[in-house]
């Protein structure tokens, strides 16, 4: 078990910095591959549809875009994470993220990969603005109780997942049932024939939906013991994989980001065997 | 330190209280999607389906598939209400239509063909027990009958 105090004391390199500059790198990537779809999706209107969009921190609604407003916090949220990535006054532009992202992601909340999917970038980007160590260099010493800040942000995602199908499902929830129904209900709306075999064999959704309890409420252990960190990033890979799959959800997409939080050593491994 | 070390357990307390509290408060959430019990015999949707002027039916199909799907939920929502308050029933008839007018406004804004089609059928969906879905259509709202707000 790691020595939790020691995450408050300098040492090198700056796994903060890197990780800054990869979780931009691919959020970055993310949001380019999707800003056309993002922008065809605000205009469609869909709070005539879903209402208005979710409050603040449950408290604060916020202003109600126009296009070229949303094209404008879109095109700034890029330009910050870019300036992140090239380590250009990290801090800086993680705030400045952090405020498009509010305004930029609330327009555009009722999107099926949006929703709850991009919950953690703020949370990251706030660890980044409030990080002294990300406008450091990347050989300097520097805490690590951001990253370990960010996998406990990560944990909660699947542990809270996993409470909740057993405060509402109990541990019936093993025998398959639900996750069958719940794959039928899709197929029903999508047509995909993945879901439906899949929900054809009773045995194998409760081998699923008991790996699925599993997965969730013990993800959190790699904190704690970092060596087990490949089995569970292979395990979150089939997750994401089967539930794109089998029922159109797509977290993996703003997920990936965060999970750069575990490829900080390979990308000083890379940085320093090519020299980048 | 003092105060890095006051914002992780901050941040920590925040991640647990959404948690144990079961309440989103955006952007933290306790993620509580598809945590209830279901079971395959209850399993029933609505799908908007679109008669061209043809005659052939083909499911509504958005870019954004939620919005079919939310269209669905909805109108299951108003036909359980329907079922329930028989003195409401022109309330309901009014909520739907003014879903269905949106739902032609997308296609419309989606589907530069929307003109071929003339009418919504608003189908339910079950599945049978070999897992065959078996489709029922509800009703046939015409697009003049929506448009020109006469009743269904």
């Amino acid at each position: 078990m790691g020595n939790l105090p020691d995450i408050f004391h300098p040492a090198s390199p700056n796994h903060a910095a890197m990780f800054a500059r990869l979780f931009s790198a691919v959020l970055t990537i993310q949001l380019l591959i999707s800003f056309r779809d993002q922008y065809l999706y605000f205009k469609s209107q869909p709070s005539r549809i879903y209402g208005k969009p979710a409050r603040l921190l449950g408290r604060f609604r916020l202003p109600v875009l126009s296009a070229s407003q949303f094209m404008d916090v879109g095109f700034l949220l890029l330009l910050s994470l870019v300036f992140i990535v090239i380590g250009f006054l990290p801090r800086l532009f993680a705030l400045s993220a952090l405020i498009c992202y509010v305004f930029y992601f609330n327009s555009i909340l009722s999107l099926a990969y949006v929703q709850r999917k991009t919950n953690l970038l703020p949370l990251v980007l706030l660890i980044l603005v409030v990080s002294p160590s990300v406008d450091e260099h990347l050989f300097a010493a520097s805490t690590t109780w951001e990253l370990v800040l960010v996998k406990i942000g990560l944990s909660q995602v699947y542990l809270s997942a996993g409470i909740q199908k057993l405060q509402q499902s109990g541990w019936d929830w093993c025998t398959g049932r639900s996750v069958q129904a719940y794959l039928l209900e899709n197929y029903l709306w999508s047509d995909r024939r993945a879901g439906l075999l899949v929900a054809q064999n009773r045995k194998l959704c409760a081998v699923l939906a008991t790996l699925t309890l599993a997965f969730e409420l013990t993800f959190w252990i790699i904190i704690f013991i970092p060596s087990l960190t490949c089995i569970y990033l292979a395990a979150v890979v089939l997750f994401h994989t089967g539930t794109l799959a089998t029922m159109r959800i797509n977290y993996g997409k703003y997920l990936l980001p965060v999970y750069m939080v575990f490829f900080t050593d390979l990308a000083f491994w890379a940085k320093d065997k090519f020299g980048l | 330190m003092v105060f890095y070390l006051l914002f992780f357990i901050v941040v920590c307390g925040i991640l647990a209280g959404v948690t144990i509290v079961r309440k989103d408060a955006w952007p933290f959430s306790w993620y509580p999607m598809y945590a209830a019990p279901h079971a395959p015999e209850k399993v029933t949707v609505i799908r908007i389906a679109l008669q061209a002027r043809e005659g052939s039916v083909t499911w509504w199909r958005s870019r954004f598939y939620r919005y079919p799907e939310y269209t669905g939920r909805r109108l299951l929502q108003l036909q359980k209400a329907a079922a329930k308050r028989t003195g409401h029933a022109v309330f309901i008839t009014l909520e739907r239509n003014k879903l269905l007018l949106e739902v032609l406004r997308l296609i419309e804004s989606e589907d530069a063909s929307a003109s071929h089609y003339k009418a919504f059928h608003i189908v339910e969906r079950t599945v049978g027990d070999n897992l065959v879905p078996h489709d029922r259509t509800l009703e046939i709202v015409s697009f003049s009958e929506l448009r020109n707000g006469k009743p269904a």
